[in-house]
């Protein structure tokens, strides 16, 4: 059953931890006692509230008597200082390693092709199979007849490059500016 | 000390240092692990020095993560916080026989538990006022709330702790505050 704390009670109970917590006393402090002799239910509720408040105190002493050790500032500021320290040589070796990256990036081309990159376009090929020859068609025993796949490459252009050691000579076509095949 | 200025963080450090190093040792009752929450509360003010508004009291800010380290660490080590050293003297002088003394610190972490349950805000004000013995107004300037609302919420703090003790058998049955058991004991009927 949930009885509710008469009204009297509830007007009463913040002088009553008024005094507890030794706050001066006022008049609401002087009903209040003088309610508290009449009241059993407010005197329980003074008497647990006081052993809360002795104990939370007798708590309080004991964290009072402590004080910071002398070598914590010593500590603390080691600490501070190494953290703001660690991240310079993050911030070099990741610029060393952006810098490397942008010299491979500008001079790999340079490298691979001797002659340089052929960015010259030599326009369209004169014929249709010229850019695109016929597939070759496998004849298979059963089955589906299966095509040899071919790489369809597009005409070098700006950013475009063709690695002529590694797809070879043959697959060059120098008048045409395409590859035709990818060799096995 | 938004600007990479040691000395200012260091001004900033011994003027708080206490507050929060008292406050983690009340509340785990270990020096090494109120140290160790120390330097990680400021360690992260100091990360986080460009947000620190400087027209604002750092106190709640500090407190609150000081708070919330105490209670993960509380958590993750399930530590019976109490520091043997401090137990070991105590016995070695006399002061307190041994099985007083567990009791005393098996009460202390019931109350660290009941503070722990409460909601963060009620923590803060129990914290400051109680263990750190601040009044009520510092520790309404150090929360950047009005008195009045630091009177509130420690009333509803100790009603709630209260409750929360009280319903622990050890506490309730076993505890009495020094110095208050002629007020406090029960006649024999």
């Amino acid at each position: 059953m949930i009885t509710r704390m008469p009204r009297s009670c509830v007007a009463h109970r913040a002088a009553l931890l008024d005094f507890v917590d030794g706050q001066p006393r006022t008049d609401a402090s002087a009903a209040a006692l003088s309610h508290l002799e009449r009241c059993r239910a407010c005197e329980e509720e003074l008497a647990g509230i006081v052993r809360t408040v002795a104990a939370l105190r007798r708590l309080g002493r004991l964290a009072a008597a402590a004080e910071p050790p002398a070598h914590a500032w010593p500590a603390l500021r080691a600490r501070v200082t190494r953290r703001a320290d660690r991240w310079m040589p993050r911030f070099s070796i990741a610029g060393l390693a952006v810098s490397a990256a942008l010299v491979v990036m500008i001079s790999l081309p340079a490298t691979i092709s001797p002659g340089g990159a052929d960015w010259s376009y030599r326009g369209a090929p004169a014929r249709q199979e010229d850019a695109h020859p016929a597939r070759p068609v496998v004849q298979r025993p059963f089955g589906r007849q299966a095509v040899t796949p071919t790489v369809a490459v597009a005409a070098p252009g700006p950013g475009r490059h063709i690695d002529r050691r590694v797809y070879g000579e043959a697959a060059w076509a120098p008048e045409v500016g395409v590859m035709k095949s990818r060799p096995r | 000390m938004q600007a990479d200025d040691l000395d200012a963080f260091e001004a900033f450090f011994g003027r708080h240092r206490t507050l929060i190093y008292r406050t983690a040792y009340g509340l785990t009752g270990d020096r090494q692990a109120a140290e160790e929450v120390l330097q990680d509360t400021f360690a992260r003010a100091y990360t986080h020095r460009a947000t620190l508004l400087p027209d604002l009291s750092p106190v709640p800010w500090l407190h609150r993560v000081a708070l919330n380290l105490c209670y993960s660490r509380l958590d993750r080590r399930r530590v019976k916080a109490e520091p043997i050293a401090e137990s070991t003297a105590q016995l070695r002088d006399g002061a307190i026989e041994p099985a007083e003394q567990a009791e005393q610190r098996e009460l202390r972490q019931i109350v660290r538990e009941g503070i722990a349950a409460l909601p963060t805000k009620h923590q803060s004000v129990v914290v400051l006022y109680y263990l750190n013995g601040l009044s009520l107004q510092e520790t309404a300037t150090s929360l950047g709330i009005a008195i009045g609302t630091v009177k509130s919420r420690l009333h509803y703090a100790l009603a709630n702790l209260r409750d929360h003790l009280e319903r622990d058998r050890r506490f309730a049955h076993d505890y009495r505050p020094l110095g208050r058991k002629e007020e406090l004991e029960v006649p024999p009927a």
